[in-house]
């Protein structure tokens, strides 16, 4: 091979191809129920704190620089004209059909715009907005994703509207339209691009204008800089200016703002530095808020960057603790079960405490900043109380929280209402008892009035089936998840009181993605959704589901049971076999038996899926498990967990019925694979449980995107994954049976059972060498020559 | 074409052929149509030395041929591909005619005519056959074999003077019964991102060489082949055992890990809350070093060179010039062997 033919990718790294499979959408993973927009409103919307760094990319999504420029437009034309028609023709007309409509006699479609007309009877201001809407033009070309030319703004054209700008801009008398020409040349220029003429129209039209222009312009003006005069004019753009400051935000680095700080000695270039800083701090930005706060304590950036910092802190606090998402201490059961097993420290468990600890003191200090700040307007003061009883809330200080609620009246501000409504409903569910009927009207009064305030909160709850609403370009649907929020909130606090139905169904209807197997969030036609029943599979008792098919059939009474009513129900029998479900799981068959026996025997052919998993051989019998066994399996006449339960009922008769040892034997041994059948390595393992999957384990904890038997692994897991109550069955034939091919067999299962718990007990470690059980040499040794140890070694793989 | 010193790396690597990422093609769910994601920029970045030789990628996602009408599969995606194929190429072509002329052109004569356009005429012509291959990049699964296989069949109906290549994953490589041979001229063996990003037991997710033994095969492939071998890599980030995100080398100050981290076996466990670009790491978090060691480039490069017949090109992913000073010993000793 010639060295000539050698050759060097060069290719982008593409994170995206690197990890397949399920993910969440950024903030979906995030708890946060403090309305950022208090204070700071909407205009601010893009800094809000979020996963994305940079909540969204909207440039001034309240609108404030347009309505400025429409404002600046109708005291030029002396109030004559309507300001909607302004913003009309500036923002919503199109260039082509601002160009027909002055070919057109009457104006077309713009024959009652106002302004147009206004514009038509005064032809300097008509020649500046057609120069405007020829750039427009220029700018903006029809979408077409092929169309690579796309990629460039027509430059021929642009120079043309440049260089129409700079010679009117030059030649204008008029001040109003003299400023927009030169804010049109220094666009152009940018674009083209001639940075010369930017500084030049810049510095002779704009420096001092009072105008909105001023600051669009010192963007252009700053980008056609260096160094820190740059960081400069996009630092006063981005203060002067709304709809530039995503632009300015991200063509600002850290290290443009450290040499900045190095040279500048005025405090509002000083001030404008911290702002971006802590704007652009994922961390604590408390030390930058108190010098925020002591430079300008009316800073109009203060109010949102205090909602950044409780959001923060809620996401470090809540969203592990509610949602389940790292740093959850939960996280490292595995750790605890397995401090050896990873190649670096073993216990992050401690780190995540330890951060926890340092989290709780940080939303302990930003309270205290708050609490400094107790003196200013009224207006103010009611922010920073909702601010304060939601970081009670947070720190489970409910009883303080609703303290500070008691005098505070409805908001006409509905972020304000919001908030007030959501932080009261927890302080309330908190320390009262959500058992009273009184209470839960409360609470269904404010949730009444949250969905009246938000009617987007509610279209989510309503579209229970599909939760694929994050997939949003920005954090609204974060803030339109704030009723799902409160309602998981508010479920956690009926479980504990021992009320699972409401619980269950509150989960439910909060349709949240949790760091926990809930299903498919597809609807399969027929209603098989393991999310109808999975957070009662996870918390409740057997009694618990028939509250649960009691409160399907009773229609709600009054507005708290009209909220938690579900939109949708599975059929009556998905939470039978649930219910049995739970009592196979607690070795009650006989139980559970009836409650099969009470839904329709064909259920399991045709729904969810059991069909494809539960056997139509007899689980008494193992097949090729244990082929020592050569009598064929009895059959089941069809998929059917009745059918299954009737089975190991009718063993369990046996044995209570049998006195003659080695029969009784026979029928420990029948029960012991029946038992085996039932665990994770059986055929019948759906018998216990709802899915399947190899990340199962030990340690595994609750995961959005894979089954993991969680957290019934750890009530069941004895039985489940190392197969205790067969392992018992097979012990008593030793006991019982004289008979060596039956002692054999016994030995035998004994061995699989062990062998299979042993690499069970050290799934995920590094102790996975071979494991040879007991059993299997004590078979070996004492029962070599019987016809069940030939079976094993001639026909089990596992066996060699 | 200024990227100088990329020029100067490739002329003292001995570097005489590029792929050169065009774009990438995604889903649209909005469209319903595959759409060109990202892609090559600004053709005048590319260093001059890439020019003369080079192979377009278009990379795919796998999402694409999910979702694919019949109508796009059969036709449209390569009719829409040849468009941009052909238009960056030219776009690459004249800004390296014009570094070429630059360096060619006669010095100023006053009062002597020159004729600049004779000039880039002959250099076009000497460009004409660049570039000669079509490479495709695609991780392409079971359900999506058929729709992808009858794309590359339109690709090549587009291209018909050019050799189609695929790229071959580790997976489709061993397993050809069952992945199926794309039907392409050649492929590309990609020898890298060998385990999930997000699995806290790999210990290297990029490149494992036990990983890539497990692959390699004795067995001859149906198509002739090129491979690469990753120069690239960057630290996961874990809290616990969930993946947070990827930190790049980039984003490390020089002492950030001296100062604030301490080792950890492969990995690097944070002492102190601490923010790295956009990203608030806490303490306990460990980014796990996910660079290639260049022994073990090295002996796959043997490998490959032991088991993969008729191998043609080795290559390496991606081009980053501080990345490739780290490797180039080791990129030295691979050209040596082969």
């Amino acid at each position: 091979m010639l060295r000539s033919s050698l050759a060097l990718l060069l290719i982008c790294l593409a994170f995206a191809s690197l990890a397949c499979g399920p993910s969440l959408y950024l903030d979906e993973g995030r708890f946060a129920l403090f309305r950022p927009d208090i204070g700071s409103g909407p205009s601010l919307e893009p800094f809000y704190y979020s996963e994305r760094f940079l909540n969204s990319y909207s440039p001034d999504p309240a609108g404030k620089d347009y309505q400025r420029n429409c404002a600046e437009w109708l005291a030029y034309t002396g109030g004559k004209v309507k300001m909607g028609d302004i913003y009309t023709l500036q923002y919503l007309v199109d260039p082509d059909a601002f160009f027909y409509a002055c070919t057109v006699k009457d104006g077309g479609s713009l024959k009652d715009n106002t302004f147009f007309q206004w514009l038509r009877r005064h032809k300097a201001a008509m020649e500046y907005m057609t120069l405007a809407k020829r750039f427009e033009f220029a700018q903006f070309k029809p979408a077409d994703p092929w169309n690579t030319s796309n990629e460039d703004p027509d430059g021929a054209l642009l120079i043309e509207v440049a260089d129409a700008a700079a010679a009117r801009c030059r030649s204008a008398r008029d001040p109003f339209l003299r400023e927009r020409y030169a804010f049109q040349a220094i666009k152009a220029a940018y674009y083209i691009p001639e940075a010369d003429s930017v500084k030049w129209y810049f510095i002779q039209y704009l420096a001092h204008s009072k105008s909105l222009l001023k600051g669009w312009a010192l963007l252009y003006y700053g980008m056609s800089q260096e160094g820190t005069a740059r960081t400069r004019s996009l630092l006063q753009s981005f203060d002067l200016s709304e709809e530039k400051k995503v632009f300015c935000y991200n063509h600002i680095s850290r290290s443009d703002l450290d040499s900045l700080q190095a040279v500048a000695t005025d405090k509002e270039t000083l001030q404008l530095i911290r702002i971006m800083r802590a704007l652009k701090t994922p961390g604590r930005a408390l030390d930058l808020l108190r010098e925020i706060r002591a430079a300008d304590p009316e800073s109009p950036y203060l109010f949102l960057l205090i909602g950044r910092e409780i959001n923060k802190v809620e996401d470090w606090l809540w969203s592990p603790e509610v949602l389940q998402f790292p740093s959850a201490i939960q996280e490292n059961v595995f750790h605890r079960l397995f401090p050896d097993s990873l190649w670096w420290d073993g216990s992050y468990e401690r780190y995540a405490i330890k951060n926890q600890q340092k989290d709780k003191q940080y939303l302990a200090d930003l309270k205290d900043f708050l609490t400094e700040r107790m003196q200013p307007r009224e207006a103010d003061r009611q922010k920073l109380l909702l601010a304060l009883a939601h970081l009670d809330n947070i720190q489970g200080h409910y009883a303080t929280a609703l303290m500070r609620h008691q005098d505070m009246p409805p908001f006409a501000d509905t972020a304000m209402e919001i908030q007030r409504l959501i932080d009261k409903s927890i302080a309330l569910a908190y320390v009262g008892d959500v058992l009273q009927p009184a209470l839960r009207q409360q609470l269904a009064a404010n949730i009444l009035r949250l969905k009246a305030l938000n009617p987007a909160m509610d279209t989510v709850r309503k579209n229970e089936d599909y939760y694929d609403w994050y997939a949003s370009e920005d954090a609204t649907m974060e803030r339109n998840d704030d009723l799902g929020e409160l309602l998981l909130l508010l479920s956690r606090r009926f479980h504990q009181k021992g009320d699972q139905v409401t619980a269950g169904l509150l989960y439910n209807k909060a349709n949240l993605t949790l760091n926990i197997y809930d299903g498919s969030p597809y609807i399969s036609p027929e209603g098989a959704y393991y999310r109808y029943i999975a957070w009662w599979d996870r918390e409740a008792a057997p009694e618990d589901i028939d509250s649960v098919l009691a409160y399907k059939h009773r229609l709600p009474r009054n507005d708290w049971e009209r909220l938690i009513y579900p939109g949708s129900w599975a059929g009556d029998d998905f939470y039978k076999d649930l219910k049995g479900t739970l009592l196979m799981r607690r070795k009650q068959y006989k139980e559970a038996l009836t409650v099969f026996s009470s839904m329709d025997p064909r259920f399991w052919e045709g729904f969810y899926e059991y069909k494809h998993y539960l056997p139509l051989s007899s689980i008494a019998w193992l097949g090729t498990v244990a082929p020592w066994d050569t009598v064929a399996a009895p059959r089941y006449a069809m998929n059917s967990k009745r059918l299954i339960a009737a089975d190991l009922v009718m063993l369990q008769d046996s044995i209570a019925r049998e006195r003659n040892p080695e029969r009784l034997a026979a029928y420990y041994y029948r029960l012991g694979n029946a038992q085996y059948s039932m665990t994770y390595y059986g055929k019948a393992w759906m018998m216990m449980s709802y899915g399947w999957s190899s990340r199962e384990g030990k340690g595994a904890v609750g995961s959005f995107a894979y089954f993991a038997f969680y957290p019934n692994n750890q009530r069941y897991g004895a039985d489940y994954y190392e197969c205790e109550e067969a392992i018992a069955q097979y012990k008593r034939v030793l006991a019982l049976s004289r008979n060596r091919e039956k002692r054999a067999a016994a030995l035998l299962m004994l061995s699989l059972c062990d062998e299979q718990a042993h690499a069970y007990n050290n799934s995920g470690t590094d102790n996975q060498e071979h494991f040879t059980s007991g059993y299997r040499s004590q078979a070996l040794r004492s029962y070599g020559r019987t016809q069940a140890v030939n079976d094993a070694q001639m026909y089990c793989p596992y066996f060699n | 074409m200024s990227n100088t010193l990329s020029d100067s790396l490739a002329t003292s690597f001995g570097i005489t052929h590029f792929y050169v990422r065009y774009l990438d093609v995604d889903w649209s769910e909005q469209m319903q149509i595959p759409v060109p994601s990202s892609g090559l920029g600004y053709a005048a970045s590319l260093p001059s030395a890439m020019a003369p030789r080079y192979t377009p990628v278009i990379f795919i996602t796998n999402r694409v041929f999910e979702r694919i009408s019949d109508r796009w599969c059969d036709d449209s995606l390569a009719l829409k591909l040849k468009a941009i194929v052909d238009e960056k190429t030219k776009a690459i072509n004249e800004a390296y005619l014009t570094t070429v002329a630059d360096k060619v052109r006669p010095p100023y004569v006053a009062g002597q005519v020159y004729n600049e356009d004779s000039l880039r005429s002959r250099l076009r012509d000497s460009l004409a056959r660049s570039p000669e291959e079509i490479q495709i990049d695609c991780d392409w699964t079971v359900k999506t074999r058929d729709r992808y296989f009858r794309f590359l069949r339109s690709l090549k109906k587009q291209f018909p003077g050019f050799a189609i290549s695929a790229t071959i994953r580790l997976f489709p490589y061993k397993y050809p019964g069952k992945m199926g041979v794309p039907p392409v001229d050649r492929g590309m063996l990609m020898c890298y991102n060998m385990d999930r990003v997000d699995n806290s037991r790999a210990r290297n997710s990029v490149f494992d060489l036990a990983t890539m033994k497990q692959y390699l095969t004795d067995k001859q492939y149906p198509l002739p082949l090129d491979a690469a071998l990753p120069v690239f890599g960057w630290y996961a980030w874990f809290r616990g055992n969930t993946l947070k995100g990827i930190i790049y080398p980039a984003e490390l100050g020089d002492n950030d890990l001296r100062d604030h981290f301490g080792n950890s076996g492969n990995g690097y466990l944070l002492h102190e809350d601490y923010t790295i670009g956009n990203h608030y790491l806490r303490e306990g978090d460990v980014l796990r070093k996910e660079m290639p060691e260049p022994a073990a480039l090295e002996e796959a490069a043997q490998l490959l060179q032991q088991q993969v017949k008729g191998l043609r090109r080795i290559s390496f992913f991606h081009w980053d010039t501080r990345l490739l000073n780290t490797y180039d010993n080791t990129i030295r000793k691979i050209y040596a062997t082969f």
